[in-house]
């Protein structure tokens, strides 16, 4: 452990032993990557590299409280033991998703970049497994930013805001004159997108299949989509969605139906890719 | 950063100079708000009391990305 807030702490002249830091293993953010020997069955021996991180932070001991206002003057801060998780997903994120991420920092409403902050740390806890606390964080960014929040979730989950959002704002920054032209044009897009998205719909337990159809043609229905993609997360909503896009099909044959399956921290996903196909013409 | 319990909350704040007043955290008279959503700080929402300065997050630990956005530079 080294750093400017450490060396304040010895200075102090805290006994060392006093100083238990809190440790995670298999959580976000990379500080090293460890090597561990481990027997697969069929395999053998074999060699796991595993990032493994140890979040800068203190036990909060009777005896380091004791010190909290000599402490609180070294810049030290003082975090709930429950939010120590979700907070550091947050303030570690992917070097890549981070890179990312920053470029709509200018172009998007603060409340929701900072959602968007907030669900790269839950797809960073579920893409470690960790199912629990990124299912608690999701419902926390969802309490705080509401449905606008649980779309942010959603687009960025589903890879729109990777490929589709970030192509959209970089084109429209290449085409403006200046950055705050692209924040006003990106902006309403944005704005736009979140309200209805016609490119995908996520669905939930409380949509009915019939409900999931409604949502799907409604999509085709506008401004020449030709390409919608439906969501399910677990067994009930695969089913759901099978049943809604089966009874469509049934209706409207011009479609091709791709699948794709996916788990998501351990729960099975599926999203079902839709396209419209230009009905052929008959040859005289 | 330093970890706590929820029940060590008030003795925390005590020691930093905060008041408890009918549940409430003030400091000066007045009543300590979150720095993100402005709720009231109650010690048993309390998040996090960032290092070095007097602001005070709540439990929802979105409210902290308001934190890292600006002083992360994310």
């Amino acid at each position: 452990m080294s750093g400017t807030f450490w060396d304040k702490i010895k200075k102090l002249g805290l006994e060392a032993s006093l100083l238990k830091g809190v440790a995670y293993e298999k959580v976000v953010g990379e500080e090293y990557i460890t090597k561990q020997k481990q027997t697969i069955k069929g395999k053998g021996d074999v060699i796991v590299y595993q990032p493994v991180v140890n979040i800068i932070a203190l036990e909060g001991t009777p005896e380091v409280l004791e010190r909290a206002a000599i402490l609180f003057g070294a810049d030290a801060g003082f975090v709930r033991k429950d939010l120590l998780l979700p907070e550091h997903a947050m303030a570690s994120p992917r070097k890549e998703a981070r890179r990312l991420i920053r470029e709509f920092r200018a172009f998007i409403p603060p409340d929701d970049y900072r959602a968007l902050i907030a669900a790269e740390a839950v797809c960073n806890l579920e893409d470690r497994g960790m199912s629990k606390p990124a299912r608690a964080l999701h419902i926390s960014l969802e309490r705080k930013y509401g449905e606008r929040g649980g779309r942010i979730y959603n687009l960025y989950r589903s890879g729109f805001i990777q490929d589709f959002f970030i192509l959209k704002l970089r084109y429209t920054r290449y085409e403006s004159p200046n950055d705050i032209n692209a924040a006003r044009l990106f902006g309403a897009f944005w704005n736009d997108q979140l309200e209805f998205f016609e490119r995908a719909v996520w669905t939930n337990e409380m949509m009915t299949p019939d409900r999931v159809v409604e949502e799907t043609k409604q999509r085709f229905s506008g401004r020449g989509v030709r390409r919608v993609n439906v969501y399910a997360r677990g067994r009930e909503g695969i089913a759901k969605i099978r049943e809604a896009v089966d009874a469509l099909l049934e209706n409207d044959p011009n479609f091709r139906k791709m699948e794709e399956s996916y788990p998501i921290a351990k729960t099975p996903c599926l999203c079902i890719i839709l396209e419209k196909m230009t009905p052929r013409r008959r040859s005289r | 950063m330093i970890t706590y319990e929820p029940e060590d909350a008030p003795e925390i704040l005590r020691k930093l100079g905060y008041e408890i007043k009918r549940g409430y955290v003030l400091q000066d008279g007045e009543t300590v708000r979150c720095n993100c959503c402005g709720r009231a700080i109650r010690p048993s929402i309390l998040g996090n009391i960032l290092p070095g300065s007097r602001i005070l997050y709540c439990d929802n630990p979105v409210c902290f990305a308001e934190y890292v956005h600006i002083r992360f530079n994310y």
